[in-house]
């Protein structure tokens, strides 16, 4: 098989940290099935729109309201440290990995 | 990974505070007590939950309060279980609240080190019989000996 995809994704919180650390977690063993290899930022919420801006994010998880204008998915993230909706979640996830790698391979 | 102190000091049960800012503090009492947490710790947490509000709507709703890893000296984690549920703010959907019954005070100084911490705490978030053990726990030793069989056990 050829070298893995890679996506990288913005892991949002309000300290950039804590929550983002889980959800990278979840991330990491969402996507790695996928064949993805995941690379996964954890960011403030502040932060977002800039980086989004400079290029190269795929899609973002958060669990925090995000200011700005975001021109890649966003993703609530919340579910994943519930277990509520957490199946709808991570369908949404995949949902969005899948589109975002057909882009990239035409 | 930095070691996370469990004590049955950190540990309140049954606490009668009615206002999440009153629990919040009463709660940090271990931590200062401990010289976990610096000058600030516990003003920031309150002022944290007010932008980025932790209440999570879990199956017994829990709050998970914390702040920047600079107020911390020394890792640790406080539990406190309330009599009378507290609304917090529901995280990432602040128009909701959530009627917490178990808060969990954290002081991480170095979070993402603490990952597989973090990832056990989320274990715990989805289970409601071991949420619901905790919050019924009768003394502060026998919720400390169950923290400790959470978190010790391997992953």
């Amino acid at each position: 098989m050829a070298h893995k995809q890679t996506l990288t994704v913005l892991a949002v919180c309000g300290s950039g940290v804590v929550s983002s650390s889980m959800i990278a977690q979840k991330l990491e063993e969402i996507l790695k099935p996928l064949g993805v290899e995941p690379k996964v930022i954890g960011l403030l919420p502040t932060s977002v729109q800039t980086h989004v801006e400079q290029g190269g994010i795929d899609f973002v998880v958060s669990t925090s309201p995000i200011p700005g204008k975001i021109t890649v998915p966003v993703i609530k993230g919340v579910a994943l440290l519930t277990g509520f909706g957490e199946d709808a979640c991570i369908a949404e996830i995949t949902r969005v990995a899948k589109e975002v790698l057909a882009k990239k391979a035409i | 990974m930095a070691e996370i102190i469990l004590s049955e000091t950190l540990i309140r049960i049954g606490m009668t505070e009615t206002a999440k800012e009153d629990a919040i503090r009463r709660l940090s009492e271990g931590l200062y007590a401990l010289d976990c947490v610096r000058e600030g710790y516990v003003e920031n947490v309150i002022k944290r939950e007010e932008t980025f509000p932790t209440g999570l709507p879990t199956s017994i709703p829990v709050a998970i309060c914390h702040t920047e890893a600079q107020y911390v000296k020394q890792s640790a984690l406080a539990v406190g279980t309330l009599v009378t549920p507290i609304a917090f703010l529901e995280m990432g959907t602040p128009e909701r609240t959530v009627n917490a019954e178990i808060i969990f005070l954290l002081a991480l100084n170095d979070p993402k080190q603490q990952v597989t911490w973090l990832k056990k705490m989320v274990t715990i978030f989805k289970d409601q019989a071991t949420l619901r053990r905790i919050r019924d726990a009768e003394d502060p030793s026998q919720l400390l000996q169950m923290l400790k069989n959470l978190f010790r056990a391997e992953a």
